[in-house]
């Protein structure tokens, strides 16, 4: 981990390609809104959501969700110790928010009308939909009120300060500074209910899908166990985004907390592989665990992505080495997202006659967004104070 | 009837209510809980309903024909459309014996469930329940198109308007403004040559369905399609042929799609759980927010 000559993006070659993505995904999106979503994507009447939904919304919003947790720990839990993990962790939780709600309004056939969602006499509360989009809404809000007290921290002399209405929130914010705490305070305890409240609901959405969802995955446990990957996700997601900015800024980096966290996300992995199997075995299912052809292969790589990434996790303990966290951490989120593209795409049969595979475009959209959040992510880690003070 | 519907829907809604608050945890435990049941089929008998006879039907696609021009003049052609597409709304399956020298034909369009799991996904009431005539409609005014009610219909019927700037949600709506309100019946069942369409109230075509059967026990399967599937539907089917052979969904059930996800989310009915959950997560977070920016400060 001594290279000098400095992280990947830093080269212009890394940062002029994912920049060629953002541009390149501009296209894709102005021929999606000016000639519609049939030429641009693969979906069809079997399959009306494809990755645009399941990985820019259902799998990003899941890898948003470590400001979330460290929230649970610091906030609920009473371990400040951790505090100096939260801001790059909330910033990660705003950048995947934000472009999850940006790829639902690309998504939306009839993005205009997207209004009505607003207006509470349309509210359709037995929707989970509804739940799921109110939710994602308020929290992506939530996120960046959040994010204020660095804007405020970073001070009059920034470039940010430049732009009027952010300039004169935060001198608002500086006149009134108990106050602004208590809404603080709301804005935390928000920020820790709704992505409880709609990260579950991503699990039971799928739930209605009863005669298309393989039963390997169709199950009344979808949202608990929607809910408990995000939390071995969004901690693994935590580890990586610390380890990669110190990487990025050539700083020390943060392994003794890191190691910390290790064992609650190793035991909420164990809890969910324990829930996987519970359901699949009191609902009569085992013989689907061998019996479903390919689908039977996706559901062991899942599970076995999980359970690998649990014993290295469990090993960190013993270990120092931040690559060791890294690559734990990797097999943890690789296995959680694919359990997500699982219930929305792989698992889902709607007939023999329909069959999805994403089409270039789609793809290139999805590569997109992914590259846009890393670039802003990159820039925002350069210009604001993310990082904790170095030593301790 | 009227009358009897909305005090209905208001008993409903406390039910509801008292539910959320009482059922939550039990909901939690899988606990079976209707929260949010639509009027069970019995109620539905004065619905507008159509019976398919399968052994009736000769495949001409009158029906199909028919409904495309009234419902969508501007699509009009003599297609023959092998299944549902967002230019037809009703088509007519062929599905081949064994011995491939003989088959049964199937209409397919929305069913018009009692209980629909699309109306119950639409996160903004466009698609709805005409109270009066049990149609399932989609009204495009509010709209947003995410087609969530395409994933949870469970016989795959509505359509979207993939290759258009501007689309919209397409699915039979009985011809509700055009020749149910015109000529009192479906396009479908108006022109239909053989009988194997015919048109009524839900109870009166449940009624007759079972006596065809009865009379003639070896010509069909002992079962109405649509009495009781999915929750019941107001499109009901007799056949010469097993159901599951006949491309409707397997594993579907008697109850609606829709309770599972209901029952699940009434622990947010009213809004209750989650604003005690606010405030019990609130205590902890002002306590130890505070003890974090003490903290700060100090160092």
């Amino acid at each position: 981990m001594k290279k000098s000559e400095g992280s990947l993006a830093q080269q212009p070659l890394f940062g002029k390609i994912a920049l060629a993505f953002v541009l390149l995904g501009l296209i894709i999106f102005l021929i999606r809104f000016f000639i519609g979503l049939g030429p641009t994507t693969n979906m069809s009447a079997g399959f009306p959501w494809g990755i645009w939904i399941a990985i820019d919304v259902v799998v990003g919003t899941a890898i948003g969700t470590g400001g979330f947790l460290m929230a649970i720990l610091i906030y609920v839990f009473n371990k400040g110790s951790y505090h100096p993990l939260i801001r790059s962790a909330v910033m990660t939780s705003a950048f995947g928010y934000s472009i999850a709600g940006l790829s639902v309004i690309i998504d939306l056939g009839r993005w205009w009308n997207f209004y009505t969602l607003l207006l509470p006499w349309r509210w359709n509360t037995h929707s989970v939909l509804f739940e799921v989009a109110i939710c994602i809404l308020a929290y992506t809000i939530v996120l960046w009120l959040e994010f204020t007290p660095v804007l405020h921290e970073k001070g009059e002399d920034s470039g940010i300060m430049k732009i009027g209405f952010i300039k004169s929130i935060v001198n608002k914010l500086n006149e009134k500074k108990d106050g602004a705490n208590k809404l603080l305070i709301v804005v935390i305890t928000l920020g820790i209910l709704l992505p409880i409240m709609h990260q579950s609901s991503l699990g039971t959405m799928m739930a209605i899908a009863k005669t298309k969802l393989h039963p390997l995955w169709h199950t009344p446990f979808l949202p608990i166990l929607f809910l408990i990957s995000i939390g071995f996700m969004g901690y693994s997601v935590v580890a990586i985004e610390a380890l990669y900015s110190s990487f990025y800024l050539k700083r020390k980096y943060e392994v003794t907390m890191l190691r910390n966290l290790a064992p609650l996300t190793a035991a909420l992995a164990v809890i969910w592989i324990a829930i996987r199997f519970f359901s699949l075995l009191s609902e009569g299912k085992a013989g689907l665990m061998s019996s479903s052809g390919t689908l039977s292969t996706y559901f062991w790589l899942e599970i076995i992505a999980v359970i690998i990434g649990t014993i290295l996790m469990i090993a960190v303990k013993f270990s120092s080495s931040p690559r060791f966290i890294f690559i734990s951490a990797l097999f943890l989120i690789f296995g959680a997202s694919l359990y997500r593209i699982n219930v929305y795409i792989i698992g889902y049969n709607p007939g023999s006659n329909y069959n999805y595979v994403p089409s270039v475009m789609e793809t290139m959209g999805t590569f997109a967004l992914i590259s846009a959040e890393f670039l802003l992510y990159l820039l925002f880690l350069r210009v604001l104070p993310i990082l904790p003070a170095e030593h301790k | 009837m009227k009358d009897k519907t909305s005090k209905n829907q208001v008993l409903l809604k406390r039910q509801d209510f008292l539910k959320g608050m009482v059922a939550a945890p039990l909901v939690i435990a899988g606990l079976p809980n209707s929260a949010g049941a639509k009027p069970s089929a019995s109620d539905a008998g004065n619905n507008v309903s159509y019976l398919f006879d399968s052994t009736k039907c000769i495949g001409c696609r009158s029906c199909t024909s028919a409904c495309n021009q009234i419902n969508d003049a501007e699509l009009f052609s003599h297609d023959r459309p092998l299944d549902l597409s967002e230019r037809s709304r009703t088509a007519i399956r062929v599905f081949l014996d064994d011995t491939k020298d003989k088959g049964t034909f199937i209409k397919r369009q929305c069913m018009h469930c009692l209980h629909p799991a699309c109306v119950s996904a639409c996160p903004v009431k466009a698609m709805r329940i005409d109270e009066k005539t049990g149609i399932v409609y989609n009204d495009p005014s509010v709209c947003i198109g995410c087609r969530y009610c395409m994933v949870a219909c469970p016989f795959d019927i509505i359509q979207f308007e993939w290759d258009k700037k501007f689309p919209k949600i397409i699915k039979c709506t009985m011809c509700k403004e055009t020749n149910l309100k015109t000529r009192g019946i479906t396009a479908c069942v108006d022109v239909c040559p053989s009988g194997a369409l015919i048109f009524g109230t839900r109870k009166k075509l449940l009624a007759e369905a079972k006596k065809r059967i009865k009379k003639n026990p070896k010509k069909y399967v002992p079962k109405v399609y649509g009495e009781k599937d999915g929750g019941g539907t107001n499109i009901l089917y007799i056949a010469g042929k097993d159901f599951d052979e006949l491309g409707f969904p397997k594993n579907l059930g008697d109850e609606s799609p829709a309770v599972i996800t209901e029952s699940i989310q009434a622990i947010y009915s009213w809004f209750i759980a989650p604003v005690v959950a606010f405030f019990l997560l609130f205590i902890p977070v002002s306590k130890n927010f505070k003890k974090v920016a003490g903290e700060e400060n100090e160092g």
